[in-house]
Formats: structure tokens, C-alpha cells, sequence
């Protein structure tokens, strides 16, 4: 390969080749270590997007994705132009927003709190206990949640303890998202911690020193200190949890959501999962994802862009 | 310097996508190294008679257990390489059945990459989409050469569009019964509390009136109880349907096709339900409640009444001790438009459903053995061993009627007992290149389906497929024997795209005229956004133009 890149190029090209392989060469080992990452990116997250194209054709097995008839932007019109389109785009939207606006500040205001706590073996307990709900799969979670929200569930003995009827929670499209988000928060807190306290971890202690002897208390040391510094991190995420908004957890509303809760429940994920049942159709489900990535990208470069005008950190 | 990092990582991509490149072409290609297919033992030449080992990978489904190494399997295997005359090297990827499988079958027959035989779930028209354009074997000329299968095609009712491509040919082993007896039965019920009924002198409902007669009743005994509840979701409100003769989508009622949620039956049914729901005989968990949530209520006397349920959940429920409650199956109540339907009911004769099937892979070296071999499985013989197991070890026969073996009937757990040896009629330990035809019969008479049913004020122990089908005789839904029509894949998404935003309105519809939040004296504006939601004229017309 080298070589052929060698025979096609200038003498100036020439001389700057040859500073690659040397420099290539000087750093073989740290190359060689990001060389599996890479692979890993290439093959799996570049390549398969050739398969991008099924989006606008007719997907024929035996022909191939090339070879398939083209068919423009069928597919794209086809979900717009239908009258649940406008609903899941809403859910969707939603669903995303209400869970980025709680559930976003959670883990950062978790992770401010364990910092506080004094006694080592305590913190390491609590942030251990916080991790489980991560790796409890969906399934189970949904399990629990309509056990404690069913008619005779905790949830109700606790209302009925104030003199409310009981209430059967999940067939009521008002608290789907409310019952969505919050077990969302409960099942990604403690998880959502660890960058946070990585972060927190590098704060050079001295700083919290200097702001007690100038008598700061731990109110204000957290505020100036501890808050700023973990800033970068923050907004970072913030950003990558902006392409995150259309994202939602779609196996978990499949679980949760009835009939009686599409009005708020049903996501473009789930209505193109019912839609599709007839037949393997990949190249709707293709459209419609792709038509989501795009716009999640431009809410990604957007949001980096107001956050570069205003701060140091940005994704680019 | 940044530069010539970018320069050497994109040399690095150019050369690693030309290296992917070069394996897709190695994969697509006819280099027989590359081809998954059968090794024929001395040559590849298509002459059976040259075969000595037949070596092929066939991929289906297991069902929690797998079969392999059972009684039945080696049995299987052994009568196969008889038939045929060679020795069998078979690779068995057994999948578990459910999104593990769907999902595979799904990317293999997407990708064009599949094994010589296996399971499609594509139902007739994406099988035949995928013969046509030559992924599967042609199984057409195979119908006539080999004598089993075609057995089982003939009596298919309008098979020539049922099971066969619009150019004439077939090409899946589609999933096979064979149903000797008269009965067209169900396993669905309605279920009662027989218990309570019976304590509380409330006769056992036999029609809708009766069955709010009696839920009224048992509201004022137990105040704090509902006493209609849902045992899950799929079957909450289709004995309301199949009582009031109607269905909540398109549906053949015996003379044509029709969509069900215009017609004025369906509009009573929700009545009836709403009337329910507000005086509180219905569970307020009845829209979202499965069997897990529903158990503990049925055997705590939360629960006395399903209008329509798994008839073997009643026995399941009789067989906790602990909870000590007596519940039995009957008949869904008829209303003013006569006796309900049955829920589901199968039909009789021999014949096969179009859903899924076996399909051999165009690839496959010796298609000709690979489909005398599945012809074989619809043969009488396979059929008993697949469903009854080994004669004298699992079943014996008298007097023509077969009974499985007393160390099986004795054992512990029936079907427990069979697994062992791989006995498909458990459902979850089947031998065989599934699906192996069923034999209605040892359904039918399997004593796990025998159940408390109630029937003409007294009540019985029988099996629920009989009683249904015994007592329901001529309740058969129309549309459980509808004309076999058929669809193109653009005929089945533009169905599907008409038809996703109408049922989805629908369903969340049904659940606010029962709760109230909408109004059924709103009927009409329902109607008129009913049409909004989608163009379902046109679909039903679509279906009658298939007759």
C-alpha cells in the first residue's frame, strides 16, 4: 500500500511520506495501541453505514443493497405523510426533553453529594448500592414498576393512605411519561456518577484548603470549586445527551405502554415497530432511523455551537 | 504534523475497506470454499445414488430444551438415513425460539448468507419473494416426486394461491396438521369461580345478560372486589367480540370481508363493556393486566369472572393448594345475535398455514435429498413418532386409539416426563427438523388439557380441546375458516401503512369508550376520524378483490 502511495506522489510528498513512516515508526507502540479502537469504530460503526442506501430503495435480497432498485424518498414521505407522524415526533421529542431536564442534573448533583460524605466506607457502600438498577435489565425493571404502580401496588396504598381512589397508573396516559422518566433517573443515577467523580477526584485538594482558610464553608467550597471543575465534563455530556433526545430507551416503552397510553407513550420507535410486524421491512425502519440520526446531529452541532460561544469546552 | 497522521490513517481505512471488500466478494461468489452447502461424500454431481454421507447445516428453533441426544432425535435420525439410503452428518444450530430467533432468521434472510435448511417466519409472501429472487430451492418439482407432502398441500383449502408463488411454485415446507377427528375446537373459554357461583346460588352465565346478572351479584357479596377481570391483554375484549359476533379489525363474517369497528355489533360491545367499567364490576387493571398480575387475583378471590382466557390457566389455578379455589371453563355466552363464536378455533382435516415453513437454500448441494428427507416427515409414521415418541416406551396403541404409556401418565410432571424423550407434543423438547406436522390428535387427548367445564348445569373433567369442540359445534368464527387470500409484499405495506394508524386509534379508542372519556354518544365523530386515520375502505375492498 505504501508503495503504491510512494510511486503516485510529488518529491514534496515524497519527503513528507517518508516523515510519516519515520514518525510512525518512533511511536509504533502507541499506535498499535489505538489501532484495536480503531478497528473496532471502523468496522463496526463506518462500514455498516453503506448500509445507509436500503433508505432509498427497494431492498431486493438477491440483488444486494447496490443492485436494489432505487425509490428516491418514498420511504421518508411514507412516515411523514402519516397521521400518527406528527403524535410519535411529539412523544418522542417529549419523552427526550422531560428526560434530559431531570434526569441530566441528577447524577451531577448525586455525584456533588457522595463528595461531601466524609466517611469513606459509607460513600463506597452508597455509590456501589446506586450502580445495581444499571444492571437490572429492562424487563425486570418494567416488572417492578407495575407491580408498585398496579391497583394494589405501594404506590397506591401509599395515595390511599391520604384518602385517594386508587388509581391504575399505567393504563392512564398522564403519568406515562412521569412513571418513564423517574424510573429512568432511578435506573441511571448512580451509573451517571462515575465521570462526575472522576472528575471531582482531580481537583487539586490545596484549592479546598485555601477556601477554608479564607472561610469558605462546604456550601460555597462546592459552588466555586467543586461545581466549575467539573464543568467541561458537564457540558460534554451535555452536548453527547442533546443526540441522546430522540434516542429513547425503545425496548422499555415497548414494555411499559398499552393501548390506553399511546396518546403520550407512543414514541416513532414503537409505531414503526408495530408497522413493520408485516414483514421484515428494513428499508422503512432504515428511512425512519436515518431521518432521526440527521436530526439528531443537527441538535448536537447546534447545541456545541452556543456552548463554544460561551465556554472553553465543546465537542469540536 | 497533524497532517500526516490524518494522511497515514486514511491509507490505514483505504486498505482495511478494500480488505472487507475482497471478503464480501469471497462470500458472494460460487467458490464452492466459501459456500456453506453440503458436502456430498464422493461428488458433488446431484446423483443421489453417488451419496453415501449427506452432509448439510440446517438452522431451526428449540423451545427451552434442547432435543438433541433425546430418544426421539436418534430415533429420527436413524428412520431418515434409512429412507434415504445415506448416512446423515448433520450441523443442528438450535436457536431459543422468540426475538433470539426472529431476529436471526430475520438478518440471515436479509444478508442472503443462510444455512443449507431452515425455519423462515416470513409468512408466504417473503418466502416467496426470497425464492423468486433465488435465495431458496424451488421446491415445486419435488411435490410430485415425493408422496407425503402433497398430502398435505391438496387438502389446504385454496392452495394454489395459499402456498404457491404467483409463478406456480412453492417453496417451503409450511407448517403442518393433521386434525382426524370431526371437532374444530379451541383452547380458549370463558372462566368462572365455580365455587363462589355455586355458594352464592348464581348460575353459571350462558349469556351476556347473565353474565352482568351475576357480576352485579357477586359486587354486592364482595363490595370491595371487581369481579370481571382480564387474564391478558390479547384476549381482554374478544369474548365481548366473539359474543356479539364482531372483531376490533378486518374480518370475513361468512359472506364478506368487513371492517369491524364501523359496524353498529362493535359499538354494542364497547356499550356493554362501558357498562361494566362504570358500575364497577370491571378491574380498572383489565387494559394492561397479563397472567402475572392476574394470578394472584384469581386465587385470592380478587376475580370471578374471564370472559375469555387460556382455558388451562383454570387448572392452573385449581392446582394451588394453597389457594383453594375452584374455577371452571364454559362456552363465551351467546347475545341477541345467537351463539358466540369460538376464540381461535382449528380446523379439521389435514392441511397447513402459510405463516412459516421450512425453506432448502439455493446453495444447498443434493436439494433432492434434503426434500425427500422433509417430505418424509409428513409421512404418518414420522408424524406418530414426532408427536406420540417410541411405541411401548412412550405411547401404545389399542384398538387404534393411542395412549401414552403409564410411566408417563404416572410421572410427576406429564410433560416433563416427555421431554426427556424429546416429544414434540410438549411444546418445549421437539425433535425433528421443526416445524414437524402436528397430529391434532395427541393434542387433543393429551391429559395435561383436561379441565373443569361447565356445560348444560353440570360440570365435567374433560379435555378443553374436546369440550370446546364438542359443546361449540358449529360456533366456529367466520373468519377462522375465511377464504385463504393472499398478498404481494407491496399489497402487505400498503396494509400495513393504511392500516397501523387506524388499528392504533382503534385500540386507544376501545379503552376510552369503556373507561368514558369518550362519550358513545360521539359515535359518529369516532366514525368520521376513523376515516381520517387512514383509508381502510380501500384495504377491505383490496381483500375482497383477492376472492
Amino acid at each position: 500500500m505504501a508503495q503504491t502511495a510512494y510511486s503516485i506522489g510529488s518529491e514534496k510528498e515524497k519527503g513528507s511520506l517518508r516523515r510519516i513512516v519515520q514518525k510512525l515508526l518512533s511511536q509504533k507502540y502507541l499506535y498499535l495501541l489505538v489501532l484495536p479502537g480503531f478497528l473496532l469504530v471502523l468496522v463496526f460503526n463506518y462500514f455498516p453505514m453503506y448500509g445507509i442506501l436500503v433508505a432509498f430503495k427497494k431492498y431486493s435480497v438477491a440483488k444486494g443493497i447496490w443492485d436494489s432498485p432505487w425509490v428516491g424518498m418514498k420511504y421518508f414521505d411514507m412516515f411523514l405523510s402519516n397521521p400518527m407522524a406528527l403524535r410519535t415526533v411529539k412523544n418522542t421529542v417529549l419523552l427526550g426533553l422531560y428526560g434530559l431536564l431531570w434526569g441530566f442534573p441528577a447524577p451531577i448533583i448525586l455525584a456533588l453529594l457522595f463528595n461531601e460524605l466524609r466517611i469513606l466506607w459509607f460513600k463506597r457502600f452508597v455509590q456501589t448500592v446506586s450502580y445495581f438498577p444499571h444492571f437490572i435489565s429492562t424487563v425486570i425493571i418494567v416488572g417492578m414498576i407495575k407491580e408498585l404502580t398496579s391497583l394494589d401496588g405501594l404506590v397506591n396504598q401509599v395515595t390511599g393512605l391520604f384518602g385517594m381512589d386508587p388509581v391504575n397508573f399505567l393504563s392512564e396516559s398522564q403519568f406515562f411519561r412521569t412513571i418513564f422518566v423517574s424510573s429512568g433517573i432511578w435506573q441511571g443515577i448512580g451509573w451517571g456518577t462515575i465521570l462526575y467523580l472522576a472528575a471531582l477526584s482531580g481537583v487539586d485538594p490545596t484549592l479546598y484548603d485555601v477556601a477554608s482558610i479564607d472561610g469558605a464553608n462546604r456550601w460555597h467550597k462546592m459552588k466555586n470549586i467543586s461545581l466549575p471543575s467539573i464543568m467541561p465534563t458537564t457540558i460534554i455530556l451535555f452536548i453527547l445527551a442533546i443526540g441522546g433526545i430522540l434516542g429513547n430507551d425503545f425496548s422499555k416503552v415497548l414494555l411499559l405502554y398499552n393501548p390506553g397510553t399511546y396518546e403520550t407513550a407512543d414514541v416513532i420507535g414503537t409505531y414503526v415497530f408495530r408497522e413493520g410486524l408485516q414483514g421484515g421491512r428494513f428499508e422503512y425502519a432504515a428511512a425512519v432511523g436515518l431521518m432521526l440520526s440527521v436530526v439528531s446531529f443537527i441538535f448536537v452541532a447546534i447545541t456545541n455551537g452556543i456552548v463554544k460561544r460561551f465556554s472553553d469546552s465543546s465537542l469540536w | 504534523m497533524q497532517k500526516s497522521t490524518t494522511a497515514l490513517l486514511s491509507i490505514l481505512l483505504a486498505s482495511s475497506m478494500l480488505a472487507g471488500c475482497s471478503g464480501n466478494n469471497d462470500n458472494g461468489g460460487t467458490d464452492s470454499g466459501a459456500s456453506p452447502a453440503a458436502s456430498g461424500g464422493s461428488s458433488a454431481s446431484g446423483d443421489t445414488n453417488a451419496v453415501e454421507e449427506l452432509s448439510f447445516e440446517v438452522m431451526i428453533p428449540k423451545f427451552g430444551v434442547d432435543p438433541a441426544d433425546t430418544l426421539v432425535q436418534e430415533q429420527w435420525e436413524k428412520e431418515m438415513e434409512t429412507y434415504l439410503g445415506v448416512k446423515l452428518n448433520i450441523k443442528w444450530n438450535r436457536i431459543q425460539w422468540g426475538d433470539e430467533y426472529f431476529e436471526k432468521a430475520k438478518v440471515m434472510a436479509a444478508s442472503g448468507e443462510i444455512p443449507d435448511v431452515m425455519l423462515s417466519l416470513e409468512g408466504l409472501s417473503g418466502i416467496n419473494d426470497n425464492g423468486e429472487e433465488g435465495l431458496y430451492a424451488d421446491l415445486t418439482p419435488y411435490l410430485e416426486q415425493y408422496p407425503y407432502y402433497k398430502e398435505f398441500v391438496n387438502g389446504t383449502p385454496n392452495s394454489d394461491t395459499y402456498l404457491f408463488s404467483s409463478n406456480k411454485k412453492i417453496y417451503a415446507y409450511f407448517d403442518g396438521y393433521d386434525n382426524p377427528t370431526e371437532l374444530t375446537p379451541s383452547q380458549y373459554s370463558s372462566s368462572y369461580r365455580l365455587d363462589v357461583f355455586e355458594q352464592n346460588g348464581i348460575k353459571i352465565p350462558e349469556t351476556l345478560d347473565e353474565m352482568y346478572d351475576a357480576a352485579k351479584k357477586l359486587k354486592e357479596l364482595y363490595p370491595d372486589t371487581y369481579p370481571i377481570g382480564s387474564s391478558g391483554k390479547y384476549m381482554a375484549y374478544a369474548g365481548f367480540y366473539n359474543s356479539l359476533h364482531t372483531s376490533d379489525d378486518i374480518y370475513w363474517n361468512g359472506e364478506k370481508y368487513v371492517f369491524g369497528p364501523t359496524e353498529m355489533s362493535f359499538k354494542e360491545a364497547l356499550e356493554f363493556m362501558h357498562k361494566l367499567y362504570a358500575e364497577k364490576l370491571m378491574d380498572p387493571d383489565y387494559f394492561t393486566d397479563e397472567i402475572d398480575q392476574a394470578r394472584p387475583k384469581a386465587t385470592t378471590g380478587k376475580t370471578f369472572i374471564y370472559p375469555l382466557s387460556w382455558s388451562g390457566f383454570a387448572t392452573e389455578f385449581n392446582d394451588n393448594e394453597q389457594a383453594n379455589v375452584k374455577w371452571t371453563n364454559a362456552l363465551i355466552p351467546s347475545s341477541k345475535y345467537g351463539d358466540a363464536w369460538l376464540y381461535s378455533s382449528e380446523p379439521a382435516g389435514k392441511g397447513l398455514g402459510n405463516g412459516s415453513g421450512i425453506v432448502i437454500s439455493a446453495k444447498a448441494k443434493h436439494p433432492e435429498l434434503l426434500a425427500k428427507m422433509l417430505d418424509y416427515q409428513y409421512s404418518g409414521k414420522m408424524m406418530t413418532l414426532m408427536n406420540w415418541g417410541v411405541e411401548g416406551t412412550t405411547y401404545e396403541e389399542k384398538d387404534g386409539v393411542k395412549q401414552y404409556t403409564s410411566n408417563i401418565l404416572n410421572a410427576d410432571n406429564l410433560y416433563d416426563e416427555l421431554c426427556k424423550y424429546g416429544v414434540g407434543t410438549t411444546g418445549s423438547c421437539r425433535a425433528g427438523i421443526v416445524w414437524t406436522p402436528q397430529d391434532r390428535v395427541a393434542k387433543y387427548t393429551d391429559p395435561g388439557s383436561v379441565t373443569s367445564f361447565y356445560h348444560d348445569g353440570k360440570e365435567t373433567e374433560e379435555s378443553y380441546w374436546t369440550a370446546n369442540g364438542t359443546y361449540g359445534k358449529g360456533r366456529v368464527a367466520p373468519n377462522d375458516q375465511a377464504p385463504r387470500i393472499n398478498f404481494t409484499s407491496d399489497e402487505n405495506e400498503q396494509i400495513s401503512n393504511t392500516m397501523t394508524p387506524v388499528r392504533t386509534y382503534v385500540q386507544e379508542s376501545v379503552i376510552k369508550f369503556i373507561k368514558g372519556e369518550m362519550d358513545l354518544s360521539d359515535w359518529d365523530k369516532f366514525q368520521a376520524q376513523l376515516k381520517k386515520m387512514g383509508d381502510y375502505e380501500s384495504v377491505v375492498s383490496l381483500y375482497q378483490s383477492k376472492l
